[in-house]
Formats: structure tokens, C-alpha cells, sequence
């Protein structure tokens, strides 16, 4: 996973370089400009301002927004954009175009509306992206992030607040350690020993990673790798003494970390029966896969988390304008 | 209606300083839980149905939350044959 930093000076580059191509279009310039998001809305500002005053300036500017969840595009200026756009050239400029979902969706919306010819640009595109833009500055591969014109970048983070701990791999001396297991209230994982837990990463080919506070363990996640290279957790778990301290949500988080930079394309988890709307909730779907523990009256059901930006482009699902 | 180039300027500058000191410009999503505008990137943005989004933070510490009450349990340990 490579991750690219693009300052003002390089997005700065990539604009001059587009906003001279477009004044050398001269009359096939077009002058309907159209800014996805707030990011688009950015690179928009870096081309417009290279056009002042030149055949290639705009006569307007939409700025829109993509809303995933209801799949529509929405204005983010005082109108809807024209629903007749009478045979109009029109520009489409977004920063970064991931799934390429966005693009293609507002895409159709233009060609729906009359836009007789549509160029695009974005500064970043994903290799794997669905909509391929006219015009683009930085390919980069399906797992890699590109940043730019930020005046902070993002530090990956486990945990915000404290108390803080240390996120590590089982080691084969913790299975010596007193007391040899968790306790947290439930049999299964009170009865699981760190003996266990490594027998099964020396054997199996699984990872266990703990959460250490002041030496202590607090906290652990199980996972493994699927030949469908998805990642599967069926143990997660802190001790009843650390709760209340976000100890899961580190574990969890670490998970998905890992998973996106091992270049996985989704992660899998059994459920409790009675808890699936929480993760429904939180985006992971219900798979075929029920597993019934019987002896404690746990039902799991087999949940997904698609990844983003690794989905395919046929599991979008977007409707068409 | 749609913007002129020095309007859109104008409007971009806007909100840049509005994200500056943690507002949300128009058509961007706060986090439902901290308020934060969401910027994909920097904060995280994960929708969590009927209109729900929440900043990656926000999200990760529902999960510590819940679980605390309910972890999952479903791996077992079978040594030997």
C-alpha cells in the first residue's frame, strides 16, 4: 500500500497543466463547469482561477455532491443542476475518484440531460475504478492513498483518549503468564487459555493480537485470512476489568487496518443472533452461515463488511440515472 | 443557480474557512454522534443506515461499546486428532 502526499505546489502543476489544455481547445472549451464534492470543489478552484480571462473560462459552475447512501446526486450551490442542458459542452472535475461510482452516476445524469459532449478530470484516479476520466493527473492502485492540500495529514489512530496501551502480537512466553487466560464473563473465552491461543496461531496459521495496559493484558482479537482473502475474526474480547475503555474498538480497528493493507476485500465476523442489527447497523450485511454453540445458547450468524474502495464494480449497485 | 467563476471562488473560499474552524459547509455530512464535518480522508465518513453517518472515531468506539457487553465468542480450540 503506497500512500501519495500531493502539496499545493504539485496540485498546483497539475491544474496549470489542464487549464492550458483547455484554452488550446479554444471554442470546443466548455464553458459548463461541474465540481464534485468538496474535494472537487478544491481541484475546481486551482483550474478556475488558471482560466480567468481566457476563452476557457466558465459561464457557470455547478457544485454537487454524491450521496452514497441514497445514490443521488444532490446541489450543494442554490439550484439543481439545468434539466435541459440543450446540447451543452460540460466539464466534470472531481480531486479523486475511487470506485468511480460518483462520476459515472452524475455521468449519466449529464448524458440524460442533453450534454451533447462531456469532458472529465480528476487529479487522482484508482486503477481500478469503473469510470475512467478524459483527463486525470495520478493513477494510483486499488489499495493506495493519495492526500493532498492538506495542512494536517492523518496519522492512522487506534485510540483517542486514554488510558493508552500497546497493540502486539500473542508471544510464546505469554502462554506462562498468570493468569493464563481472560476474564471476561463469558465461558467460552474465560475457559480459553493463551496456550490455546497460540497453539492455534503455530498450527493454523491464525493471528492473535493483544491490547497490554501497564504490562496487563486487557484485551485480544483472533482472525485469520479466508482463501477468499477476506478477513475473519471469531474472537474478540476484553477482560471485565478494563471495560468501558474502548479496549473492542481498538481491536476492531487494528482488524481493519490490517486487512486493508494486507489487501483483503472484506471482513467477516460471527455475529450473535440477537446483536446482528448492531452490526447491520454498522455495515456489515448477513451472509449464509449460521453456527449454533448449543452448550451456552449462542446462536452466530456469518456477517460481511465489504471494504471500500476494494469492492468490485458490479457489487455497487448503483442505479442508473 | 449556478455560480460564476468569482462566485465559485468565493464559495470554495467559504468553505475552507468554515471546515477550518469545524463547521460544515452545505452538502457535507457531520458526524452523528461528535459533530465533526466529514471529510473522507481526514476523519473518516462511514454511513450507518437511515441517514446515520459517523466519523471513523465515533464508529470504532460504538464497537468498544458494545463490545463490552457482548464479544464475540465463536472460536474454538480442538488439540489433536
Amino acid at each position: 500500500m503506497h500512500t501519495y502526499f500531493l502539496g499545493d505546489a504539485e496540485v498546483g502543476s497539475y491544474a496549470a497543466d489542464l487549464a492550458a489544455r483547455l484554452v488550446d481547445l479554444g471554442d470546443q472549451a466548455p464553458r459548463t463547469w461541474v465540481s464534485l464534492g468538496i474535494s472537487g470543489d478544491k481541484m475546481t478552484a486551482e483550474i478556475v482561477k488558471r482560466v480567468l480571462g481566457t476563452a476557457a473560462e466558465p459561464e457557470a459552475i455547478h457544485s454537487v455532491a454524491f450521496d452514497r447512501t441514497k445514490r443521488e446526486a444532490i446541489s450543494r450551490d442554490d439550484g439543481d443542476l439545468p434539466t435541459d442542458l440543450g446540447e451543452r459542452s460540460v466539464l466534470v472535475i472531481d480531486a479523486a475518484v475511487h470506485s468511480g461510482a460518483s462520476m459515472r452516476h452524475l455521468v449519466d445524469v449529464l448524458n440524460a440531460r442533453g450534454c451533447r459532449s462531456l469532458l472529465s478530470y480528476s487529479l487522482v484516479v484508482k486503477i481500478t475504478s469503473e469510470f475512467v476520466p478524459c483527463y486525470f493527473g495520478l493513477m494510483i492502485g486499488e489499495h493506495d492513498r493519495a492526500f493532498f492540500q492538506l495542512d494536517r495529514i492523518p496519522n492512522n489512530r487506534l485510540l483517542r483518549k486514554a488510558p493508552f496501551g500497546a497493540v502486539r502480537m500473542l508471544r510464546e512466553d505469554d502462554i506462562r503468564r498468570e493468569p493464563d487466560c481472560l476474564t471476561c464473563g463469558v465461558k467460552s473465552i474465560d475457559r480459553m487459555t493463551y496456550g490455546d491461543l497460540w497453539y492455534d496461531t503455530r498450527t493454523k496459521g491464525s493471528h492473535v493480537y493483544l491490547y497490554e495496559i501497564g504490562g496487563e493484558i486487557a484485551g485480544y482479537i483472533h482472525f485469520k485470512r479466508t482463501p477468499e482473502n477476506r478477513l475473519f475474526i471469531d474472537l474478540i474480547a476484553n477482560g471485565t476489568a478494563f471495560q468501558g475503555q474502548g479496549i473492542g474498538g481498538v481491536l476492531m480497528r487494528w482488524a481493519e487496518t490490517y486487512a486493508r493493507a494486507a489487501r483483503m476485500s472484506a471482513i467477516d465476523l460471527w455475529a450473535i443472533e440477537a446483536r446482528m442489527g448492531f452490526y447491520r447497523h454498522h455495515g456489515y450485511e448477513a451472509q449464509d452461515g449460521r453456527m449454533d454453540l448449543g452448550g451456552e445458547g449462542e446462536v452466530y450468524h456469518l456477517m460481511r463488511r465489504r471494504l471500500l474502495y476494494n469492492l468490485k464494480p458490479e457489487d455497487l449497485h448503483v442505479e442508473a440515472a | 443557480m449556478p455560480l460564476t467563476p468569482t462566485q465559485f471562488l468565493d464559495a470554495v473560499a467559504r468553505d475552507r474557512a468554515a471546515l477550518a474552524v469545524g463547521q460544515a459547509p452545505r452538502g457535507v455530512f457531520t458526524c452523528a454522534d461528535c459533530g465533526v464535518p466529514l471529510q473522507e480522508t481526514v476523519t473518516g465518513n462511514r454511513p450507518c443506515g437511515e441517514g446515520i453517518h459517523l466519523c471513523s472515531d465515533c464508529y470504532f468506539d460504538e464497537f468498544g461499546r458494545e463490545l463490552d457487553v457482548h464479544p464475540i465468542s465463536a472460536f474454538r480450540v480442538v488439540r489433536g486428532a
